[in-house]
């Protein structure tokens, strides 16, 4: 319910209920960000172009479940834009840099922690949809229904990638633990 | 381990940083855009002098002045009473119901037992467009009484109301009931209540002077999504926060929100027999009045009774717009009692801003209640339980009270332990520890004491509520620390490390099977 009056607020061009929405859901969404293009600058942007959008389609704009669910599904789907955009780079796990690098100052970048590095090198390893589905999951708290929905994909589809993931995963902190 | 809750850990733990220049970056495509479509809203719609001349009291009269003259000169075209001669009572109800906005002050006064009487003052502003708002005050005059309830369930310590006298300062007078402490700690307890008390009249004497500055509460109606939000402004900031309720759809508006509509109130006033009172002067307008007396005559903003009942009110004879309206009741059994509004102000527009909850960052979401399966469930936050716990780790190194209802004495002692003896600075701060963990106990014990209610009726024995406080520590960060239910498939759970979400039943029973670390 706060959220409601917060985009009602944001409806009538309030900056600081922009801030607060932005201030309550940033680390949610820059780390499903981060882990799921394992790219800080690129993550950066997404956030941000999700954010100018969404304030573009304020107008229209009508919350019918959760702010959270609904900014994170954002994400997630211009991340998967992005993400055939680099298909063709390489990419560089050391672009997701841990909070103890010299390199990092929170000021000019944004700056993950070890987990998070961890968490970006293990789904890493997995196909960008398992990688979807399991941070959508597990970080963002949608269920597997609404990234069914949010894929167009049918449910088994999503228990599928879900538990493929899982299985990978296994196998990457097994190789990790030796 | 299994990878599901590897990764559920690692997702936990997972965090970002970001700074200003960061969040400035982010945010900056987002802030222009707004800019440019609050730009274009006031461009298209108000005049933007509203939202800054409403910020300011004495602004508020000015622009009241303005208004109601407008409206006066509206109502030379409207075709009112031109040469001021009499009020046309036909045409009162009719030119009252085409005005949009109305705001008005609104006095109760009611009997309080063998107490004297409290008054309770609100100022409504209603819009057609926008809903209700009613801002209520600290009542002056009379007498300034306020209830607190310090519960900590099993050592049955309730302080149930004090009264401030009339002035601020004055001494206060506590009533201390059911408290079956040992003696040393009741008056330990009591030592600190009188401090708080302290504390909360030199708040009072920080708000001012005249006690329509100390506003108590807000409360705001939003018909078009059925929403009804309060916002809490109690003396001790550790209990100012705001809930929701969202109505059925198909839920009528409670009786006293359709009281608020003072146009309502003329109109059907007038539909009754009403006898004219002749002319008068009211703060310098002229007025005439009439009196509509009898029982059960069912109208807002009292309820039907069937009490006598006398209805006065008078109306500016220039506009034919109400300027006072008081309601009497005469009640054998509750005393005598009544509503008096005034300060009325009729306008053609109004700032919406006056419609939207102001929310300080420090203020937290205390409840919600939402439909949910065709019935009303009322989810608690739990920030002050949170908050309370927090504070008890911090004095612990991350132990939690091995139960809720001795969390105070736990934390008093452990303060003790860490910070010695007694200084005016330790007191002072000791005061702030049991307020904290007070509210955090009473909390929990609302929780398990109170029944869940469903649509009025009970559904359950309890809140299935589950504390674990004497095993889970700060740094078991995934284990369940506290939990209870919402509906009837969800809980909510709050773990080692003091994060809170909704699971299910199925997803409780696992979390709560997990080994601690």
């Amino acid at each position: 319910m706060e959220d409601k009056l917060l985009v009602l607020r944001c409806k009538r061009g309030d900056g600081d209920a922009l801030r607060r929405i932005y201030e309550k859901y940033k680390r949610d969404l820059l780390i499903l960000a981060v882990a799921l293009l394992k790219d800080v600058s690129a993550a950066e942007d997404v956030v941000h172009d999700v954010f100018v959008s969404f304030v573009q389609g304020l107008g229209k704009f009508r919350l019918t479940g959760s702010l959270k669910g609904y900014l994170a599904t954002c994400v997630a789907n211009r991340a998967r834009n992005a993400s055939k955009a680099k298909r063709h780079q390489s990419v560089s796990l050391e672009e997701v840099q841990p909070v103890s690098s010299g390199l990092n100052n929170p000021h000019q970048s944004v700056v993950c922690n070890e987990e998070l590095r961890q968490l970006s090198l293990a789904t890493a390893e997995l196909p960008y949809e398992q990688r979807e589905v399991i941070m959508l999951h597990l970080q963002c708290g949608l269920s597997l229904k609404a990234i069914a929905n949010l894929q167009g994909i049918s449910v088994n589809t999503v228990k599928s990638r879900y538990r493929y993931g899982l299985d990978k995963l296994r196998a990457f902190f097994d190789e990790a633990e030796k | 381990m299994k990878p599901e809750e590897n990764i559920r850990r690692l997702v936990g733990r997972s965090d970002v940083a970001t700074g200003s220049e960061v969040d400035r970056r982010i945010l900056v495509g987002a802030l222009e855009d707004l800019e440019k479509l609050r730009q274009t809203k006031l461009a298209g719609g108000r005049p933007n002098v509203w939202r800054t001349i409403m910020r300011s009291r004495i602004t508020k009269l000015a622009a009241a002045a303005v208004i109601i003259i407008a409206v006066l000169i509206g109502m030379y075209q409207f075709g009112g009473s031109i040469d001021g001669a009499s009020v046309v009572w036909g045409q009162v109800a009719e030119r009252v119901g085409r005005i949009p906005v109305v705001v008005y002050r609104r006095t109760v006064i009611q009997p309080q037992g063998g107490l004297g009487s409290a008054i309770d003052r609100q100022v409504v502003y209603l819009s057609s467009e926008y809903g209700i708002r009613k801002d209520e005050y600290h009542g002056g005059g009379l007498s300034c009484r306020d209830e607190v309830s310090i519960d900590t369930s099993d050592h049955k310590i309730r302080v149930h109301k004090f009264d401030f006298g009339e002035r601020p300062g004055s001494a206060a007078r506590v009533e201390i009931k059911d408290s079956t402490q040992s003696p040393k700690q009741g008056i330990e307890i009591d030592e600190y209540f009188k401090l708080w008390l302290e504390k909360q009249s030199a708040e009072r004497g920080k708000r001012g002077k005249n006690s329509e500055d100390w506003l108590k509460s807000s409360w705001y109606i939003f018909p078009a999504e059925n929403i009804w939000f309060i916002v809490r402004h109690p003396l001790s900031p550790k209990h100012r926060g705001y809930c929701f309720c969202k109505l059925l759809a198909d839920e009528k508006i409670p009786q006293w929100y359709e009281g608020m509509d003072a146009r309502e109130w003329i109109k059907q006033a007038l539909s009754l027999d009403y006898k004219e009172l002749g002319r008068d002067n009211i703060d310098g307008i002229e007025v005439e009045g009439v009196e509509i007396r009898g029982r059960n005559l069912g109208i807002p903003p009292l309820p039907r009774r069937n009490d006598e009942m006398v209805v006065r009110f008078w109306v500016d004879i220039e506009t034919d717009l109400p300027v006072r309206y008081e309601a009497v009741v005469f009640s054998e059994p509750l005393g005598d009692w009544a509503i008096v509004a005034d300060q009325f102000q009729w306008h053609e527009e109004v700032d919406p801003s006056i419609f939207e909850p102001n929310l300080p960052g420090d203020y937290f979401l205390a409840s919600v209640t939402v439909p949910k399966d065709g019935q009303k469930v009322t989810i608690k936050e739990g920030a002050e339980l949170l908050d309370g716990l927090r504070l008890f780790a911090e004095l612990t190194d991350g132990r939690y009270p091995s139960s809720m209802p001795v969390a105070i004495v736990e934390g008093c002692k452990a303060f003790t332990k860490k910070h010695g003896g007694q200084t005016e600075e330790l007191s002072e701060k000791r005061l702030e520890i049991v307020e904290t963990l007070a509210s955090s106990a009473l909390f929990h014990g609302k929780l398990v004491n109170s029944p869940k209610y469903v649509a009025g009726k009970p559904v359950g024995k309890d809140n299935d509520v589950a504390y674990y406080g004497d095993r889970v520590r700060a740094e078991d960060a995934d284990s369940v620390l506290m939990r209870w239910k919402i509906f009837d498939n969800e809980y909510r759970v709050v773990f080692g490390d003091l994060t809170a979400k909704n699971v299910s039943a199925k997803d409780l029973a696992k979390l709560e099977s997990l080994p601690l670390e």
